[in-house]
């Protein structure tokens, strides 16, 4: 919606009617130009950020930009896009993937699309939809579209920015013609990115001239918004652990302090947050490069120490090809050379190898500045939120697992689990803000029956849907289906569910305890067991809510064809399509990693 | 004076003859633990709920339930049992619970550690041998005693056979049992509950037979007591006691030791009817409302022995006779081989606690298996939760006495004091004890 007034009298041609029309002319009646000028940045910052406000159906948009994300960083690509396009009087729509309709494809004229790649080449939950819609039969032809792509990936995984690519062939196969060729952008995303944005708003520029843009942008003046670049600085009031000490993992409870003014969300939303690497690791670093921990260093704008750099702002623990590469030229030996020049070996390398493992088998020299510029920025790390607001209103609680794993005769501990079970300590400091999860949400209505299926930490995010429930005291049939290890080790959050159970709040608790047992069951083998039942819900309306490791929702999966197939009277093909049905109506969400 | 009902009166009475809501509590995965009525009835099925109070507050805080787990005790008369039974009490013990046996002083074996899912399976593999927990920690008479008699082996086996007869003739009728643990068929209805009726009794009842000059079951604390009395190796019948117990409940000093009451001698055929008669009027008349003051003992001490006698007479429809006279010399367990005056030899073996298992220093489990591999004779539990190897023939004493002292079952070196001590199962997880 283009919302642009220069003077009272004359009123470009407009999409509202008489009665918006005469409201409109109400409210800003008396304006001064400053004013007038004010309100028109405001009002298209609140069309940017709203995208649910805009956008009658049958109103051909003139540039779509288009995000999906899982963690937020395509989101805030394409934000930066947005502001810099509004900057310059352009009015995008700012749309994320599931506020999307695909069918409005067909009458777009510049789509920028931004994504990353999900799973093992998938694309984010919320584009799912917009996939099927491209892989369907009901596509119609996108001959007057250009596109362009921006695709967020890691080259560590196999199936690098994949997302991107298949969202290319799929536009490129429907006609649809490119405004830019794909930019595949690795983990350090930040400086692709900004060419990225010159290049486009300069295509942009080229086909829809600035003439045609009559909206003169102010600041937005959005309350502070905490996000991966401005994280909000939580205190730990609590840390426990929650699995026996004979539990094979290690997963604690913590709890953290915000303030809910500044920290705001819903039960299925996650916690970016940042971290401080091992100071023992970083001691060992340091002594094996011969670099002072005073060093001084710059990081971007920020001057610092090199053991702060290494300490709060570099990523250690994930080890990135990229890195290898960089640090292969600094050294002479043959064999990391080689190994730089083939990506899948590369791949094998970093896939159970942290910085430390590199430094201490391929010593070279290097100095500070040297170091900290082949590293990548810190990463942040997504946990599912295991609390909900309306229930305690200022904290935050979590679910972690302590990665742990030996390789290479060394105890590696994950960066962000390492810190967050094992260093941080009460009144200690996280910087943190929330991530969105639009695509998996307590069902609109109450009472829609739920069924919840996660596997170990996979649970939390069910922790919070059931608080939130009981706080409102509003809930329909819930179903809960939860595996582990050991009954007696690690029955996550047990007595919460007890006491669901008890209050009626839960209905049915499902379990799979692998090694409880000779014969290993796992969930899906559980559901698979319970599939008549399962069935039934469904057919009730049942929401069905899946969280937890990839492998965990691949056989889920696997059973969901198996029951539709042995209790719904479905074909391979026909189950499938149920399934997806059941995705398209928002009744199948997952929320994997 | 509070004067309402027992509260486990009630559960008792709801429970459709002991069925509660096992079934439901054993479908249940999600808790370890029945429910609290269920873990009341469970103990007519022979097992307790326990659960490791060291750890309930550790546990809390990681948001899990109790550390719950069971213990089952079986019902075997007279602590008798055939090496092949005790091959599957092994295995079982080693599979579905915690890996160990123990001995107890009522003559039978406890399993610990059970977990809620490994009780059913339990119970239905020694079941499959001939044995099973019916009773062993209810409301109703409990694994009946029999002095282990290893020098008389002829006596101990006529003897025996009665300590069996009055352990199934006091058994609970319903089909409860069967029905969970066993997948028998469920009954219609129209069942009854001729002798115990549906409130079963105020409390456990223990009964023992002694056998003189030996009185290794302590038969004077026990609720029922038979003491046999023999000539020239013949049975002629039984003294009868009644009323006996020596638990107290600590500073309430309405409650006392008690040692039972001659009633008078009867011959073996009224043996069932008495013990009958003894335990109904023990339900009419003992205490529901007070569990402190329900055991016979109290009963007896409120009506008087002689309305009692008369009470148990008229139920039994006998008289008693003058009781004949005895004289108790022993008590305790005679370690080592003896031989009985048909040539067999039995052995005794000292078990510390009555506990078997497998440690570091000694394969007690593992000699008792390797010696049930080979023995053709019988077990016999002592009342001093010792373990008696009964029956051996001449040729196999070497071989049994190498295997015993291979795997520490058997050694010279002990002390006097190590060997007098019985201890009671007191673990953190045990509330009362041996029962
Ligand atoms: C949406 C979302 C929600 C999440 N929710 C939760 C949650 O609720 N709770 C939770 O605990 N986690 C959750 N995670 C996972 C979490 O974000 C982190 O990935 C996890 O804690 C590990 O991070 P780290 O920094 O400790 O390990 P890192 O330092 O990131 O180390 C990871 C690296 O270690 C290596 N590695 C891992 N496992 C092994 C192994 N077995 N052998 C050898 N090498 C190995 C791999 O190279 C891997 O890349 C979630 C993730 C996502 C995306
Ligand atoms: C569970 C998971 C799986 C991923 N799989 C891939 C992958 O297969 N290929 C790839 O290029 N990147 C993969 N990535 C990396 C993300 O695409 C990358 O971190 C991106 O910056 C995330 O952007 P987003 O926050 O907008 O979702 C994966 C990340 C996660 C958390």
């Amino acid at each position: 919606m283009e919302v642009a007034f220069q003077n009272r009298e004359r009123v470009p041609q407009h999409p509202l009617d008489d009665l918006q029309l005469t409201r409109l002319q109400q409210a800003i009646d008396g304006l001064n130009s400053d004013q007038l000028v004010w309100a028109s940045g405001y009002l298209a910052a609140l069309a940017a950020y709203q995208p649910k406000l805009k956008q009658a159906a049958n109103e051909s948009p003139a540039l779509t930009l288009l995000y999906a994300t899982q963690s937020g960083n395509a989101r805030s690509v394409a934000e930066q896009l947005a502001d810099r396009l509004q900057a310059s009087g352009y009015a995008p729509r700012l749309v994320s993937a599931e506020n999307y309709r695909p069918r409005d494809l067909s009458k777009e004229k510049l789509l920028i699309v931004v994504i990353s790649t999900q799973g093992e080449g998938e694309p984010p939950e919320s584009a799912y939809g917009l996939f099927s819609y491209l892989q369907g039969k009901k596509t119609s032809s996108l001959s007057d579209l250009r596109y362009a792509i921006f695709a967020l990936g890691d080259s560590s995984y196999d199936q690098y920015c994949q997302a991107g690519k298949t969202l290319e062939q799929l536009l490129d196969a429907q006609g649809a013609k490119r405004l830019l060729d794909r930019v595949d952008a690795d983990v350090d995303y930040q400086p692709e990115a900004e060419n990225w944005q010159q290049q486009i708003h300069s295509a942009v520029k080229q086909h829809q001239p600035e003439e045609q843009a009559r909206v003169i942008p102010l600041q937005r003046s959005a309350p502070v918004r905490h996000d991966r670049n401005n994280p909000y600085q939580a205190e730990l009031l609590e840390r426990r652990r929650i699995t026996t000490d004979d539990a094979l993992s290690e997963v604690h409870h913590l709890s953290l302090e915000i303030d809910p003014q500044l920290i705001q969300f819903q039960p299925g939303d996650a916690l970016g947050l940042y971290f401080r690497n091992d100071p023992a690791m970083i001691d060992e670093l340091l002594s094996i490069t011969g670099l002072s921990c005073e060093a001084k260093v710059t990081l971007g704008d920020d001057e610092m120490s090199l053991s702060r750099a290494l300490c709060e702002r570099l990523e250690l623990t994930q080890l990135h090809p990229s890195v290898v590469r960089a640090w292969s030229s600094l050294t002479d030996d043959h064999r990391l050379h080689a190994l730089s020049e083939n990506i899948e070996q590369l791949r094998k390398f970093v896939s159970d190898r942290q910085l430390i493992d590199l430094v201490s088998t391929f010593p070279a020299d290097v100095d500070a500045q040297g170091l900290v510029k082949l590293l990548h920025h810190q990463q942040s790390r997504l946990y599912s939120i295991a609390s909900s607001q309306h229930a305690i209103e200022d904290e935050i609680h979590l679910t972690v697992a302590t990665l742990q794993y030996q390789s290479h005769d060394r105890n590696h501990l994950g960066g962000a689990s390492g810190d967050l079970t094992r260093r941080i300590e009460e009144t200690d400091r996280v910087g943190v803000y929330v991530v969105e999860n639009p695509s998996f949400r307590l069902p609109t209505s109450p009472d829609t029956p739920m069924i919840m299926v996660g596997a170990g930490t996979g649970i939390a995010p069910y922790r919070a849907f059931l608080q939130q429930q009981e706080s409102l005291g509003v809930h329909g049939r819930n179903w809960l289906v939860f595996g582990n290890r050991h009954f007696h080790r690690d029955f996550l959050y047990q007595t919460d569910w007890l006491n669901y159970r008890k209050s009626g709040l839960l209905e049915r608790i499902s379990l799979a305890f692998s090694r409880d047992n000779q014969e290993r069951t796992y969930v899906q083998a559980r559901l698979y067991e319970e599939g008549a039942e399962l069935y039934h819900w469904l057919q009730e309306g049942a929401h069905l809510y899946v969280c937890g490791g990839v492998e965990m929702e691949r056989g889920v999966y696997q059973s969901l064809l198996a029951i539709a197939q042995t209790h719904g009277g479905h074909d391979d093909a026909s189950a499938a399509e149920y399934i997806e049905s059941l995705r398209i109506q928002g009744r199948y969400q997952r929320d994997v990693y | 004076m509070d004067i309402k009902l027992n509260p486990n009166e009630l559960i008792k009475a709801n429970s459709r003859y002991l069925r509660g809501t096992l079934k439901q509590s054993m479908a249940d995965q999600a808790s370890g633990a029945l429910s609290a009525d269920d873990a009341q009835i469970s103990k007519f099925h022979g097992f307790y709920e326990q659960d490791d109070r060291d750890l309930r507050l550790t546990r809390q805080q990681q948001f899990l339930e109790p550390y719950y787990s069971f213990m089952l005790r079986a019902r075997l008369p007279g602590g008798v049992c055939t090496p092949q039974q005790w091959l599957t009490i092994d295995t079982v013990g080693r599979d579905l619970g915690n890996g160990t046996i123990r001995l107890t002083t009522r003559q039978t074996f406890q399993y610990h550690g059970i977990l809620k899912a490994n009780l059913k399976p339990l119970i239905k593999r020694i079941n499959q041998v001939m044995i099973d927990s019916i009773g062993g920690c209810g409301d109703v008479n409990r694994n009946v005693l029999c002095n282990p008699n290893p020098e008389d082996s002829s006596l101990h086996q006529e003897v025996h056979l009665w300590a069996k007869r009055i352990s199934e003739h006091l058994l609970p009728k319903t089909r409860a049992y069967h029905e969970i643990w066993l997948d028998g068929e469920a009954v219609a209805g129209g069942e009854t509950e001729p002798l115990y009726g549906e409130t079963y009794l105020p409390r456990k009842f223990k009964t023992a037979i002694a056998i003189p000059p030996h009185n290794d079951v302590d038969v004077y604390t026990n609720d029922l007591g038979f003491v046999a009395i023999t000539e020239a190796d013949q049975l002629l019948g039984f003294n009868v006691l009644a009323g006996g117990g020596m638990g107290t409940t600590h500073e309430d000093n309405t409650t006392f030791p008690r040692l039972a009451d001659e009633l008078g001698f009867i011959p073996p055929e009224h043996t069932l009817a008495v013990a009958e008669a003894v335990v109904a009027v023990q339900r009419d008349f003992g205490d529901r409302i007070s569990r402190r003051h329900a055991r016979l003992k109290y009963t007896i001490e409120r009506m008087g022995v002689t309305a009692f006698k008369a009470e148990v007479e008229k139920r039994a429809g006998i008289l008693f006779e003058t009781a004949k006279p005895v004289s108790f010399t022993s008590q305790g367990d005679r370690y080592g081989w003896v031989e009985d005056n048909r040539g067999q030899w039995h052995l005794t073996l000292y078990i510390e606690n009555g506990r078997i298992a497998d440690t570091p220093e000694a394969t007690l489990m593992s000699g008792l298996r390797e010696i049930a591999g080979i023995h053709q004779g019988d077990f016999r539990i002592t009342p001093n939760q010792n373990l008696i190897v009964a029956r051996v023939p001449k040729a196999q004493k070497d071989r049994i006495e190498q295997l015993a002292r291979q795997h520490g079952l058997l050694s010279d070196h002990r002390s006097p004091t190590r060997l007098a001590s019985i201890a009671c199962v007191a673990l953190p997880t045990c509330p009362q004890g041996n029962g």
